[in-house]
């Protein structure tokens, strides 16, 4: 059996994977975006440019979703991939059965990650959802 | 195992909350068992050593049932 003593008392990781949920909405607005332009314009040359633009423009700034998060046994969150540690739960954090939408606060930093369940399995699902809703440590510290 | 996660999952959105702060951490604890450990335990045919872990395994039992 874990340790249970105190605040969890373990380093937990999650990692992230890619989501297929958010590339098919980036295909889909791409392609809504193209449709678009279809129809504002007449003839097959904006149209062909136009998907040559949104095609480059998809597969050049697709969103990474990819990510290793750290939550220590104090309730404290990390990145260490992006070199950020020390992170504490925002009070902006939500979360449903489907997503979670993670807010990391330091004294000069605000970041938001919207967490997909399909970037998980089922257990670490159940252990992020547990440790979002988890007291983390006394801001005062 | 989609029973396990059915059942985990809906003790997580409908009781973690109530549960006192040194219960969260047990629970998080116990989700760090292997799913056939954990689904021995919800199932019934074994009980955790630590008194406090079966209590909270017999309350996320009850919790299912309250819900049937």
């Amino acid at each position: 059996m874990p340790d249970s003593s105190g605040v969890s008392g373990t380093v937990s990781s999650f990692v992230a994977s890619r989501s297929s949920v958010l590339a098919l909405w980036w295909v889909a607005l791409h392609l809504l975006l193209w449709s678009s332009v279809l129809a504002a314009t007449r003839g097959f040359a904006p149209g062909l440019a136009a998907l040559a633009i949104l095609a480059v423009h998809a597969a050049l700034r697709f969103p990474e979703s990819r990510v290793r998060l750290r939550r220590s046994g104090d309730g404290r969150w990390s990145i260490p991939a992006r070199g950020l540690y020390d992170l504490n739960l925002g009070s902006g954090t939500c979360f449903s059965a489907s997503w979670v939408l993670l807010e990391l606060v330091s004294d000069d930093l605000r970041l938001r990650l919207l967490l997909l369940r399909d970037q998980f399995g089922a257990r670490d699902w159940r252990r992020l959802q547990v440790a979002v809703r988890e007291p983390g440590p006394d801001p005062a510290e | 195992m989609r029973e396990l996660d059915a059942v985990l999952e809906s003790f997580i959105e409908n009781s973690f909350d109530a549960l006192d702060d040194d219960d969260k951490s047990r629970f998080a604890a116990i989700l760090d068992l292997s799913d056939p450990q954990l689904y021995r335990y919800i199932a019934g045919r074994t009980e955790p050593a630590d008194p406090h872990h079966a209590r909270l395994i017999r309350g996320i039992r009850d919790s299912l049932k309250l819900r049937r």
